[in-house]
């Protein structure tokens, strides 16, 4: 407690104080991070770090009241788009700058001039009451405004990983067999010093009980958040950055047999997976009772943005809701439900907003006998703007992809009824649209 | 009035050219070949044949001269797409028909209604001169059915593979010279498993050859490759692949290389230039076991490529260089005078993944024009991949795109990014880049991404 009210104070005396009394924290910049020149950022006229990740850049501040963020670019600016658009954030343009006005915690993508291969992402956090004590013996507390080469960091039954907004930390977490544990904060853990496709940012297994609160992971060796053989997990307002590099994995997070899991507000831009469901190679368990809500995913290259496919042999997925999702980019496709040899069952997508996908929509196939893909309800879903994209649903069994239904999906405005207006290239198995 | 004259003798001229000259050739298919039900097609009133493939329909015949072909779709449509678009075909539609003029030695695209999955590729092409079929040693008859196994072609031959043939296995020119495969034929090899799948077309080691006119339609694996081999020449081929890691045409450890006039729509990359070893595939399935293995790591110079039309599928990018440069040198590629018409995935137009030491320099891109490309414009990368084998890192040097025009589609982005300060992009020219219309002179107006780049120019 004492800790909060110390950054409390500093976060007045740091801050630009406005006659309406907002304030803010920003951190500056430090001796061991990369930042970024790819755009000048201001916040109420102070210089922000921008913070560098090969997917895009940063800034990371916290504040209360009203602040105005100045972005500045090399070159005119003809079109700027703060996404996602229900945000109904208020901007204006004026030659090489966008100035964006907020008056509550956002995070959001800021893509300028089309530019989807380097947006900023702006992640402006409201004060927090994390109940964290600094003092107590089960809190690893990594305090704001310095760099910490932390290596690995493991947490035990009880334990508190505390990354305060401003402390950047480098190295990776690990939990293994560990329960009631808990991350937190808007502190930033980075993984690049890793050899690539070894460590995730997060990997926690075998793990009961956890909650995870805030926390941007920026360029992982491998994946941000893998949850494997968890039970009872919630995830709360994480932010997964993950990398350009060929060989790297980088998925958002990963839920790998895991059961119980609720991911609210979760902000990812990766290359590959957004979320991927997936077993271990020797399965024992099933992937059940997961809801992920009130999210945004942006994604590059590879994969899908929610994806039960890839390492899914034998597995069974079942009661897995995504709801409320903005799916604001993506090179490749965004409902993956492909398998060999899974079962995914009562699957619900509902209230999914999809923008700039460039290649495939939904992906639902049966790759082999023993794979099924039952009561599976597209509810909601508006691809709001960028090309057409092509469909699958193949099956290669009577009864191995049955119970599909697509109600008010729409392209643009246009309600989709029937599997050739949605641009399906295989289309067999037992669907219906409503 | 000499003017008047000379202006009427050319009209005259012209008009026999179009409408005296113009003859079709329907090839003679044996039965039970794959047909697509959904088009018929008729060129200058003739039926022509609809060739099935999982990813469109095929009219392929032989013609002199422009011809007027009339299609017919078996489902309603509204819109449609003729590409590319460079032709300036405009057809005109009655009910569920169109009908267009075709020009001579032209290869096609027709989209209905933009569903890109299923277009009709219709390929007008010259016919051999009767000098050109006498010069053949061994024939693949027309109205036949073709099991190749693994046909090795002998220096000095001349292989004709006639229009309306259909062939399944694999033509290799191994340690020849003075070879030419000609003919309209089809290679198809979509029964072959993967497993079971090997190169449709190789060369190994052997120089001085061409291969002309010939269809190659679903490899399931590269789809023709070309391993050392130096002096030889593409010419008119037309390669339609829908399997995973079917590249077009493979350009390994190669110098002194023409591909002209070809057609390519693959799933992985359509042309690709590379310094690496034959795949080990190859080596077991054709018993090369006592060849020295990297063979194609060799250094790569004077590659042309020009009048070709490509689309890229799912993966891989429409021109590669990369990933395996594991050559001292890889040098003076050219890319000219191109149409890329679908990029679907997200690869690039134009790719350098420079995976492992060589130096890559002299390339150039001129006068292509892209119209439905969705990944990036340029994916420039000197990196570690996981098909790197060599321990240190090449850098990439002279890299000039000039008259790139980016007619339509969604906004393009593009990535320069260098390994490290040692390992970078040095001199990337752009000039007379236009995106939808616009004139790109910086890397800002060209959303380019650079890192570890020096000298990144637009004029």
């Amino acid at each position: 407690m004492k800790h909060i009210l110390y950054t409390l104070i500093m976060l007045s005396l740091l801050g630009n104080c406005k006659p309406d009394s907002s304030w803010l924290h920003l951190s500056g910049e430090m001796e061991g991070v990369t930042y970024s020149d790819f755009y000048q950022v201001r916040v109420n006229g102070h210089a922000a770090p921008l913070y560098y990740s090969q997917v895009g850049a940063f800034v990371s501040f916290t504040f209360s009241g009203n602040v105005e963020i100045e972005i500045e670019c090399e070159g005119a600016v003809h079109k700027a788009e703060v996404l996602p658009g229900h945000l109904d954030i208020g901007k204006k343009i004026e030659g090489k700058k966008v100035v964006l006005s907020l008056d509550r915690a956002t995070d959001c993508f800021v893509k300028i001039n089309d530019n989807y291969v380097y947006p900023l992402m702006v992640f402006a956090h409201g004060v927090s009451d994390w109940m964290v004590d600094s003092l107590d013996e089960k809190v690893r507390y990594f305090a704001a405004d310095r760099v910490y080469e932390a290596g690995e960091i493991h947490l035990n039954s009880g334990e508190t990983l505390f990354i305060e907004e401003g402390a950047y930390v480098k190295g990776c977490v690990v939990a293994e067999g560990a329960s009631d544990i808990r991350i937190c904060g808007n502190g930033i853990l980075e993984g690049s010093m890793y050899p690539q496709m070894e460590k995730p940012a997060i990997n926690l297994k075998d793990c009961r009980n956890v909650r995870i609160e805030g926390l941007i992971s920026v360029d992982p060796s491998f994946r941000n958040l893998v949850l494997n053989r968890c039970t009872n997990v919630e995830v709360k307002d994480f932010t997964g950055i993950g990398t350009r590099e060929r060989r790297m994995s980088d998925d958002g997070i990963n839920i790998i047999e895991s059961c119980d899991v609720i991911i609210e507000g979760a902000f990812i831009n990766a290359r590959n997976n957004c979320i991927a469901l997936q077993s271990n190679p020797n399965v024992t368990r099933p992937v059940e009772r997961i809801r992920v809500r009130n999210s945004v995913f942006w994604k590059g290259d590879f994969g899908m943005v929610m994806e039960f496919g890839y390492k899914t042999d034998d597995l069974i997925a079942r009661d897995v809701e995504y709801s409320n999702i903005d799916v604001l980019h993506s090179l490749s496709g965004v409902f993956g439900l492909s398998s060999k040899s899974g079962k995914a069952s009562n699957f619900r997508f509902s209230n999914i907003r999809v923008s700039d996908v460039r290649h495939m929509l939904f992906a639902i196939n049966q790759l082999g006998e023993n794979a099924s893909m039952v009561n599976i309800r597209f509810e909601d879903v508006t691809v709001l703007d960028g090309p057409i994209c092509f469909s699958d649903i193949h099956a290669i069994t009577e009864d191995g992809i049955r119970g599909i239904s697509f109600e008010n999906l729409k392209y643009g405005e246009k309600k989709i009824l029937n599997p050739l207006d949605a641009h399906f290239r295989k289309f067999k198995g037992d669907v219906i649209f409503k | 009035m000499t003017s008047r004259l000379i202006l009427a003798i050319l009209l005259l001229t012209w008009m026999t050219r179009v409408n005296m000259k113009a003859e079709v050739f329907p090839y003679t298919y044996p039965e039970n070949v794959p047909l697509a039900g959904d088009f018929k097609v008729w060129a200058d009133g003739q039926e022509i044949l609809v060739y099935d493939t999982p990813v469109g329909g095929m009219a392929s015949f032989g013609s002199t001269g422009n011809v007027k072909v009339r299609i017919r779709i078996e489902y309603p449509f509204k819109s449609i797409d003729i590409r590319p678009k460079s032709l300036g075909i405009e057809p005109e539609i009655d009910g569920q028909y169109l009908s267009f003029l075709m020009p001579e030695n032209q290869k096609i695209s027709v989209e209905f209604d933009k569903h890109i999955y299923r277009p009709l590729f219709v390929f007008a092409e010259n016919p051999l001169s009767e000098e050109q079929k006498a010069a053949a040693d061994i024939i693949f008859e027309a109205g036949k059915k073709h099991e190749l196994g693994i046909f090795n072609v002998q220096s000095g031959q001349t292989v004709l593979v006639e229009g309306g043939a259909i062939l399944a296995g694999s033509f290799v020119l191994q340690d020849i010279h003075d070879v030419s495969i000609i003919g309209h034929g089809i290679l198809d090899n979509r029964d072959i498993s993967r497993q079971d799948g090997n190169y449709a077309l190789v060369g190994i080691n052997s120089r001085r050859f061409s291969i002309n006119n010939i269809h190659v339609i679903g490899n399931p694996r590269w789809t023709t490759a070309y391993f050392a081999c130096d002096d030889f020449s593409i010419n008119d081929v037309r390669i339609i692949g829908w399997r995973p890691s079917d590249d077009g045409m493979d350009i390994v450890g190669c110098q002194d290389v023409v591909i002209d006039r070809s057609f390519i729509r693959s799933k992985d990359d359509c042309i690709v230039v590379k310094a690496c070893s034959v795949n080990k595939y190859f080596l077991e399935n054709a018993a090369r076991k006592n060849k020295e293995d990297c063979i194609g790591c060799r250094n790569v110079r004077n590659i042309k490529v020009r009048g070709s039309t490509l689309w890229n599928a799912e993966w891989g990018n429409a021109f590669e260089i990369g990933f395996e440069t594991r050559a001292e040198e890889m040098s003076d590629i050219s890319i000219e005078d191109c149409d890329i018409i679908h990029v679907e995935g997200n690869g690039g137009v134009f790719s350098i993944h420079n995976g492992d030491r060589a130096v890559v320099r002299n390339i150039r891109y001129k006068n292509i024009r892209i119209e439905d490309a969705r990944g990036y414009l340029c994916h420039f990368q000197i990196l570690h991949s996981h098909y790197s084998k060599d321990s240190e890192r090449g850098h990439c040097e002279n890299i000039r795109l000039e008259q790139i025009i980016v007619s339509e589609g969604v906004p393009l982005n593009s990535i320069i990014t260098g390994f490290d300060n040692e390992h970078i992009y040095r001199d990337v020219f752009f000039k007379d880049l236009i995106i939808h219309g616009k004139e790109i002179k910086s890397a800002f107006e060209a959303n380019l991404f650079s890192e570890f780049a020096d000298n990144i120019r637009f004029e």
